[in-house]
């Protein structure tokens, strides 16, 4: 994999504002696949023979293998478009965190992250869905495949603004609730919420049988705490003050911060769900490839 | 408790500053968005807990710091910490010499203060003395009110300092006491004073010994007339001025004899030593030489001169009885002017050589240490020693016993070789006729001495005098050398057959005479605190003696003779010794000590080593306050609460740091 290219910088993200632009870039790049189809019918691919039963269809069964064998057997085909993606978009106000001007916002990073999964989805001729909360679903866009709904998945994910608190939670019962059949949930957050109620909602998907990856966005600043002298610490979501001598907390915070992160990191191998952690100042290409590397060996 | 500067209790207002301070120097601090300060909430409370412990703890050792330093300034006492004893002996000794008197800073203020406050300070029945160094001395009392009264209404005298015998005083007051001993020495650190101290006794005594700084500091303006004295011609007179100031003087010199006034005008460069010939168209009695300049020591600006008033000068002679001595003897006393005395050589020992104008030592014997010693004295002091060599006399023994004890030069004009006897006798070839010895007779002095023949002589060598007659074959026959304030004249040559003919010639007593009178007409001025004796008729049945001024003391007993008496102040004193035959008079001159006008001090770091391993503190004149408060309150009080405003400085410092230190860590377990 090729290093970072400068556009893919996030950096140039946020000079550039165009974020689908910059997706297509990306994804344009380096391409594979996000996941490989677990169902398996006909379809152009050839898997494997199966021994013909009762039932199965005869248009599927190989004449030239019956003729060398003298026994029935059918082809099978490995199916790569029928599954269907919901990107889950945090959208509270801590999202709209950055702590330098060079380095775009939590939400603008997650904006570009979903266009970019969306993206590769569509050439993948796979159904993606979009969802967009804060404290409520404030936005549902139904999964499906064709080229006018990418562009009007891209629309909408480019219209999103920040909103009020976060209820990760509650939120994604409620969506856990709407999404019947089995998808791929993709949740681009912070996570700055109750981690049980979190990890409990996640379960509630992973108990529906969906696959689920969290991309937890970050800021470093969120992550170092590098600040200095006395701080008035204002609350993005609710707008409470804290003051405090940021030095005299930093190790002690960091300590805390670690906490939070490992519990997110060890409750979602537990529950066999993937979590990758992405820090803002990461570039995009360089998250995106590692993270597909990393999930294509485990598959 | 009490306090010595109470108006400083008002600092301790000054304890609202810190809190002031902590209350609106709040830190401020800068608004921030954040994402999430639900972490942040989490450990708040200890965060909190510890910021407010720590300015809660800076805030009281500010406050503490404040009131500590407040506290010393107050300059607490505490009388029960002084002296823990149940009997307590102090004595002050009191420096009270002419240079407590300085002007500027007046230093004999400054002991009235520092004594005061001392005795402020005793515990109620602590034993205290005072010992002037004057000599008078305030017996051990508990009344230390009675004694502060003594000491307030005293002055500083005129005499020199001696501190050796006043603190020796002390030490043998306090020798025989049980309990603790403490002595006080008030002083100016006059450097001169310090020179050869060695106290004894202080070994037994062992007591506390605490030297309070009175003096002056050295930045003075001081001039001192170190001597007045005739010299060469009857009206020629050197007046020596010491300036000791870093500054050069110009001033004037005033020169009152008897009626007769004259200003000179001076300039003397700065650390130096300068010699004003002065010239006197006028026979006199007394002679005041004055600097009226005003500088800080008054009394060394005046210097007084008297001429000898007895009718008759004495002289002693002594050496080896003979015909040379009673030629000598017979040539001083024809005019009637002169009266000898002879005397043994071994009873020089006990004479007092100073009421002698000039010492005849005649072929004497080899003489002991202690008496060339004293004759050495006398001659530094002013006497005039004529001494006629001859056969006693040993040239390796002259040679070894004048110079053992002079380490610069030797003593004499001269050293001798032996007696040299000449084949064809010499006859006076050269005399040194402008000396005052030959002045009267002038260029005829060779011809008076034509007459007269030299067998022998003494070769000399290493001549350091001068050569005032010669001989025709180049042997010396007469040398001079001044000594300090005296002469010596060394004849080479003993006056008898068959050595000369010299002392047959009429030539030979005038010149004796001469040599008496004219070189020798001042008696040299006594000091004030040292004894003066006068000698007046057997018959005396009362002596008067009137200081300068005007008071007069009788004494009635003159049984003994000798009178003596002690000059306290300076000026012309005058003994009028009252007989049924009428009045004999006679002045004396009494100067300050020379070396008291030289207010130079000596360091601290030179007196310790004088008193060893005792314990001696110091006592700074700014400081005195202060240190005589930490002295009496046994050094704990206000030391206690400096230290304490240290400790604190350090502590604040060391706190600072620690927390520096947690903060950067971080602790886990906040």
């Amino acid at each position: 994999m090729k290093k970072s290219s400068g556009v893919l910088d996030p950096k140039i993200l946020v000079r550039f504002g165009n974020v689908s632009l910059v997706a297509k870039k990306i994804v344009d790049g380096f391409i594979a696949g996000l996941h490989r189809s677990i169902h398996k019918g006909a379809s152009i691919e050839f898997a494997e023979h199966r021994q013909y039963t009762a039932g199965d269809d005869p248009k599927y069964l190989d004449w030239k293998v019956y003729g060398r064998t003298d026994r029935l057997y059918v082809r099978e085909f490995r199916e790569e478009t029928n599954l269907k993606a919901y990107i889950l978009l945090d959208a509270s106000n801590s999202m709209n965190y950055s702590s330098d001007t060079d380095t775009p916002t939590k939400f603008v990073y997650a904006k570009c992250l979903a266009i970019c999964l969306s993206y590769i989805m569509m050439k993948q001729n796979d159904s993606t869905g979009l969802v967009v909360f804060d404290s409520e679903i404030k936005n549902l866009v139904k999964p499906s495949s064709t080229r006018q709904h990418f562009h009007f998945l891209i629309e909408n994910i480019e219209n999103i603004e920040t909103g009020k608190d976060t209820d990760i939670g509650k939120t994604i019962h409620r969506i856990a609730n709407l999404i019947k059949r089995r998808s791929l949930i993709i949740l681009i957050s912070d996570l700055f919420d109750d981690q049980g109620t979190v990890i409990k909602g996640l379960a509630h998907f992973k108990h529906r049988h969906h696959e689920i990856i969290v991309f937890h966005l970050l800021d470093k600043a969120e992550m170092e705490f590098p600040f200095e002298g006395f701080r008035d610490f204002i609350d993005m979501e609710t707008n409470e003050r804290i003051p405090v001598d940021a030095k005299a907390i930093r190790n002690a915070y960091k300590h805390i911060f670690g906490q939070f992160l490992s519990f997110y990191q060890r409750a979602c191998s537990e529950r066999n769900i993937n979590y990758a952690r992405a820090l803002t100042s990461t570039p995009f290409d360089y998250f995106l490839y590692h993270f597909l590397q990393l999930r294509s060996r485990k598959s | 408790m009490g306090f010595l500067q109470p108006l400083f209790l008002w600092g301790l207002v000054g304890i609202i500053i810190p809190v002031l301070i902590h209350l609106f120097s709040r830190k401020k601090s800068i608004p921030y968005y954040f994402s999430t300060i639900k972490f942040i909430k989490l450990m708040r409370k200890r965060t909190i807990r510890r910021q407010r412990l720590e300015e809660i703890l800076v805030l009281l050792l500010r406050s503490v710091l404040v009131a500590s330093l407040f506290m010393a300034a107050a300059q607490p006492v505490s009388k029960k910490a002084f002296l823990t004893e149940k009997e307590s002996w102090v004595v002050l000794v009191l420096d009270d010499s002419a240079s407590m008197s300085a002007a500027t800073e007046n230093p004999w203020k400054n002991l009235q203060e520092a004594s005061e406050k001392i005795l402020a300070t005793l515990k109620k029945g602590t034993h205290v003395a005072a010992i002037f160094t004057s000599g008078r001395l305030i017996p051990f009392s508990t009344s230390s009110q009675q004694i502060a009264k003594q000491i307030r209404e005293g002055h500083a005298g005129f005499h020199g300092q001696t501190l050796q015998p006043a603190m020796e005083q002390a030490f043998s007051m306090l020798e025989k006491k049980i309990g603790y001993k403490k002595i006080f020495l008030i002083t100016d650190m006059q450097k001169t004073a310090w020179e050869n101290f060695s106290p004894s006794g202080l070994r037994k005594v062992n007591p506390d010994i605490t030297i309070v700084d009175a003096g002056e500091d050295e930045n003075h303006i001081n001039i001192t007339i170190k001597d007045f004295y005739p010299v060469a011609g009857k009206n020629t007179y050197v007046c020596e001025i010491t300036n000791w100031s870093k500054q050069e003087i110009t001033t004037e010199l005033k020169i009152t004899a008897d009626r007769y006034e004259t200003v000179k005008s001076i300039t003397i460069p700065e650390r130096k030593t300068t010699e004003i010939e002065v010239k006197i168209e006028s026979d006199c009695q007394t002679i005041k030489v004055e600097i009226p300049y005003p500088d800080a020591l008054k009394a060394d600006n005046i210097f007084y001169l008297q001429k000898e008033t007895g009718e008759q000068k004495k002289v002693l002679a002594a050496g080896c009885e003979g015909p040379c001595l009673s030629y000598t003897k017979a040539s001083m006393e024809s005019a009637g002017t002169i009266s000898v005395d002879t005397k043994n050589i071994n009873e020089l020992y006990n004479i007092v050589l100073e009421k002698y104008r000039t010492i005849l030592l005649v072929n004497p014997q080899k003489l002991g240490f202690e008496l060339r010693q004293k004759i050495m004295e006398y001659i530094n002091g002013g006497g005039t020693l004529v001494y006629f060599l001859g056969d006693r006399v040993a040239y390796k023994d002259f040679n070894s016993d004048w110079e053992a004890q002079e380490v610069e030069e030797f003593f004499m004009p001269a050293k001798i070789k032996g007696k040299s006897e000449f084949l064809k006798p010499g006859r006076v070839a050269w005399v040194a006729t402008a000396h005052p010895l030959f002045s009267e007779f002038g260029e005829r002095t060779i011809d008076f001495l034509k007459t007269t023949r030299f067998n022998a002589c003494f070769s000399v060598k290493e001549v350091t005098g001068d050569i005032l007659m010669k001989l025709d074959n180049g042997y010396p026959l007469l040398l001079e050398k001044r000594r300090g304030k005296g002469k010596i004249f060394l004849f080479t040559f003993t006056p008898q057959h068959p050595w000369t003919n010299f002392q047959t010639k009429p030539f030979f007593p005038v010149m004796m005479t001469v040599m008496v009178e004219s070189l020798s007409g001042f008696t040299y001025p006594t000091s004030v605190g040292d004894p003066v004796v006068v000698k007046g008729s057997e018959n005396a049945a009362a002596v008067s003696i009137i200081n300068p001024q005007g008071e007069i003391n009788i004494i009635t007993n003159t049984s003994k003779t000798p009178v003596s008496y002690i000059p306290d102040i300076p000026g012309i004193w005058t003994s009028v010794f009252s007989s049924g035959k009428g009045q004999q008079k006679q002045i004396t001159a009494v100067n300050i000590p020379y070396r008291e006008g030289n207010l130079s001090k000596i360091s601290h770091g030179e007196v310790r080593p004088i008193f060893r391993k005792m314990h001696v503190s110091f006592i700074n004149k700014n400081r005195m306050q202060k240190i005589i408060l930490a002295e009496a309150t046994g050094g704990q009080m206000m030391a206690f609460f400096l230290e304490m405003a240290l400790a604190i400085l350090i502590a604040e410092l060391i706190l600072s740091n620690i927390f520096a230190f947690v903060k950067e860590r971080g602790s886990k377990n906040v």
